[in-house]
């Protein structure tokens, strides 16, 4: 019995090494497809955030060896698109007060504000974005 | 008239109960650390939403107890002539309804999540520059919660029988299988780390059916308690042995021909009388009040009981 715990207990370490994986394994598929990201189109005071947000993607999808793609639009069509598994990430200026945090998943703040919306259930690919986050941080 | 009895725990019986509620003081103490840690720490998960709702309802039969046993000892007066031994019985229906309801409720809420196939999301937090993922703190507050409620469990359970304390052996027995919600919820967490969204809700509508369960057994006992149903032994819900035997005994009395007990519990005490059939020519009074002392001094949970004189009888 002890043998078969002391087993079990390494095995599950082992598994939980690797441990969280995404829903529908978006951050190893970005590795060989494309991060299909959505870019909010701002014409107000905003604008120059979704400027410095695209940068910072372009970091995040370079640090971890990440194919990626944008598709610029509104928030509203952003957000069906994220919900219909069209894109992976939406990113333009959100907090962590946002009116679409029951339809998406909230990364932590990248600057104690500013959030990026993931695709529900996506566990992997918002434990590396945070990663990167704090790494920028630093 | 003879007044009821102010106190209903023999001597030897007080310091248990002291014992008690110091351990349901703990508990309470326990279970408030373990709800604040847990909601620190819930996060989108649905399994942890359904285990730190119940580990805040768990808080109920302990509170209702610590309540109750304060009052149910004060002495008849002219208002309750009865005394107050029911404040138990109307603590424990009242920590039933909420079980039941908040279990009735989990499980809706869980199968809404799962039918709109909700995918949780769990983030990490940095502990001295490493991260680790929010699950992994989940399951340690998810131990935390289990493993010491599982020790009070077992430590109430015997004093609970002692005392025949339904809140009280409710509160022990749902404690003592507390680690099952603890593991259900941990499975739920380790699911959702191996992206199997379903998990989640799976395990909580687990934890919401064995809430809702515990609160149907409870409310379902309350009830007949209220409708004065005869006194069960709290373990197996089978009649008490103190009723036959208190039968027995009236009709080994020389002057009784035979006898009928009916008696009810009031929190933890049984109160009810005896119908009897005496022989002719027998010094009635003098015999129902000896017959009475007896009786009382059988055991302890008898609190009180009348005896009449009759020919025939119902129930």
């Amino acid at each position: 019995m002890q043998k078969f715990i002391i087993i079990f207990c390494v095995l599950f370490f082992w598994w939980g090494c690797d441990l969280p994986r995404d829903t529908k394994d978006t951050f190893e598929k970005a590795k060989k497809e494309s991060l299909h990201v959505g870019v909010v189109v701002r014409t107000d005071s905003l604008s120059s955030i979704s400027v410095f947000e695209k940068n910072l993607m372009d970091q995040f999808v370079a640090a971890n060896n990440l194919k990626v793609s944008y598709n610029h639009s509104t928030e509203t069509q952003l957000v069906k698109q994220l919900e219909k598994d069209k894109i992976d990430i939406i990113i333009g200026g959100f907090t962590e007060k946002t009116l679409w945090k029951d339809k998406a998943a909230l990364t932590a703040p990248y600057d104690k504000e500013h959030v990026w919306l993931v695709k529900k259930g996506e566990n992997r690919l918002v434990f590396e974005i945070e990663k990167f986050f704090y790494n920028q941080m630093q | 008239m003879k007044q009821f009895k102010d106190f209903e725990l023999p001597p030897d019986l007080q310091p248990v109960m002291k014992k008690v509620r110091k351990l349901e003081y703990i508990t309470i103490a326990y279970l408030i650390s373990v709800t604040v840690l847990m909601y620190l720490v819930m996060g989108t998960s649905q399994a942890m939403k359904t285990a730190w709702l119940e580990d805040v309802l768990s808080m109920l039969p302990a509170i209702s107890f610590l309540i109750a046993s304060r009052i149910y000892d004060r002495p008849a007066n002219a208002t309750f002539p009865y005394g107050y031994h029911r404040v138990f019985s109307i603590a424990f229906l009242t920590g039933s309804v909420a079980l039941f309801g908040m279990g009735l409720y989990l499980a809706v809420d869980s199968l809404i999540n799962l039918i709109k196939m909700e995918h949780p999301t769990i983030g990490s937090t940095f502990i001295f520059g490493h991260q680790i993922w929010m699950g992994w703190i989940m399951i340690a507050a998810l131990i935390y919660s289990g493993a010491p409620a599982v020790w009070l469990g077992y430590k109430k359970l015997p004093l609970a029988k002692k005392l025949h304390n339904k809140i009280l052996y409710t509160d022990a027995d749902t404690q003592k299988a507390d680690y099952m919600t603890a593991l259900a919820a941990i499975i739920g967490i380790v699911g959702i780390g191996f992206g199997l969204w379903w998990a989640d809700a799976l395990a909580a509508l687990f934890i919401s059916f064995s809430v809702m369960k515990d609160g149907y057994k409870n409310l379902r006992n309350a009830i007949c308690d209220l409708m004065d149903r005869y006194p069960v032994d709290i373990e197996k819900e089978k009649p008490h042995p103190i009723v036959k035997h208190i039968e027995e005994m009236v009709n080994g009395w020389d002057w009784v021909i035979d006898s009928h007990a009916k008696f009810r519990e009031e929190g933890q005490v049984f109160i009810g009388e005896v119908q009897i059939r005496p022989r002719e020519q027998t010094d009635i009074i003098k015999n129902l009040v000896k017959g009475r002392e007896e009786i009382l001094a059988y055991h302890w949970k008898i609190h009180e009981v009348t005896l009449t004189v009759g020919t025939e009888w119902e129930g």
